[in-house]
């Protein structure tokens, strides 16, 4: 059985597809080895993209995990047999919904039914309460139905390309109180900052360093090992 | 509620206990995690969900209509007005909400599940007709 993650919210330039990237190289390698995949069902096809120009960069056909490009059909063909066939499903999805469709229409939604841990990117500057709130309410619904099923989704908040001197951080701090204090966001300790190796990272390569002197692939070692505890209770 | 388990999560520092959490996943790995849905109960659950946000009440208006001092308009920016029916309206008004009300009404709509703005709409216009 495999633990299926999404990385998502209703926003679009949070670093959702480089965060799953990022993390699937890191579990697909040492020391953890995990077999991985990730469904990009992403309209954009980035990650897909992304390894086609590393494999070229590298001059390589040797990849850490799986790359599939797909549609919501195929992935509700196919999720049955990934699940058996490997311990680790990423699943990306679009980087912004489609504001004329209602949220329950749109294939993102049936993707989620899927997923066992959605882990939710909070941006200074890039987010807004109000519909932070519509996405929650959602979230809460599709949580509900979840909850019936033998598989349940938990959902946790993180904070993403984060910047420790921006005036922004202050109102997202604040908000983050509140969805903490009201007990509808449990958020992970590990904030990830926004340093350049995270914005070029590539498909190949793990970030996860344990023992590295560098700032930034020490707190990439502190959210990937926080993401390993996390995954393991749900 | 949009809870997850309670983490109580000790940081991670050393490669041991890398390999020690490790060996906790691959475990749970191991072990049945039960059936993913069929295809056609997810999507018969996907039809039955609405995004609906609950109107809000006028009781969420009524909490956090403010009192004196807890606005401030910018009167330069107030453009008044009569529209097709002779009624008075209000054109580019700026209005300053008290922060710590704005975060009461903020703790409330998520507690709650109600649209924030609509709160603070409702409660200034309550505001300015008193």
């Amino acid at each position: 059985m495999a633990k299926i993650l999404m990385f998502g919210n209703q926003k679009g330039g949070i670093g959702k597809t480089a965060t799953t990237v990022m993390t699937a190289t890191a579990f697909s390698q040492t020391p953890f080895n995990l077999k991985t995949v990730v469904i990009d069902l992403d309209n954009q096809k980035s990650v897909i993209r992304s390894r086609k120009f590393d494999l070229r960069a590298y001059d390589t056909t040797d990849v850490p995990f799986e790359a599939l490009s797909y549609t919501i059909v195929e992935l509700q063909e196919n999720i049955q047999r990934l699940d058996k066939e490997y311990q680790l499903i990423l699943i990306d999805v679009a980087g912004k919904m489609d504001n004329t469709q209602p949220i329950e229409t749109q294939e993102v939604t049936k993707a989620l039914m899927y997923v066992d841990c959605l882990f939710i990117p909070f941006v200074a500057g890039n987010y807004n309460l109000e519909s932070t709130l519509d996405y929650f309410t959602f979230i809460k619904k599709v949580q509900t139905i979840r909850s019936l099923q033998q598989r349940n989704l938990t959902v946790y908040g993180f904070v993403n390309m984060h910047r420790a001197r921006s005036r922004a951080n202050a109102f997202l701090s604040e908000d983050i109180e509140i969805l903490k204090q009201s007990e509808r966001l449990t958020m992970l300790d590990t904030a990830l900052h926004d340093y350049s190796i995270f914005r070029e990272a590539d498909t190949i390569t793990s970030l996860y360093d344990i023992n590295s002197n560098d700032t930034a692939k020490q707190n990439f070692a502190q959210f990937i090992n926080e993401i390993l505890k996390t995954i393991q209770y749900n | 509620m949009i809870m997850a388990k309670k983490q109580h999560v000790s940081r991670i520092e050393t490669q041991e206990q890398v390999e020690a959490e490790l060996k906790k996943l691959k475990m749970a790995l191991e072990e049945p995690n039960g059936e993913l849905p069929t295809t056609q109960s997810v999507n018969e659950s996907v039809e039955s969900l609405t995004t609906t946000i609950p109107k809000r009440i006028e009781k969420d208006v009524a909490m956090f209509v403010p009192e004196k001092k807890k606005v401030t308009l910018s009167k330069d920016e107030i453009e008044r007005g009569r529209d097709a029916r002779g009624e008075l309206n209000r054109v580019g008004t700026t209005v300053l909400f008290d922060r710590d009300l704005l975060k009461q009404v903020k703790i409330h709509a998520v507690k709650n599940g109600v649209s924030m703005s609509d709160i603070v709409n409702d409660a200034l216009n309550k505001y300015l007709t008193i």
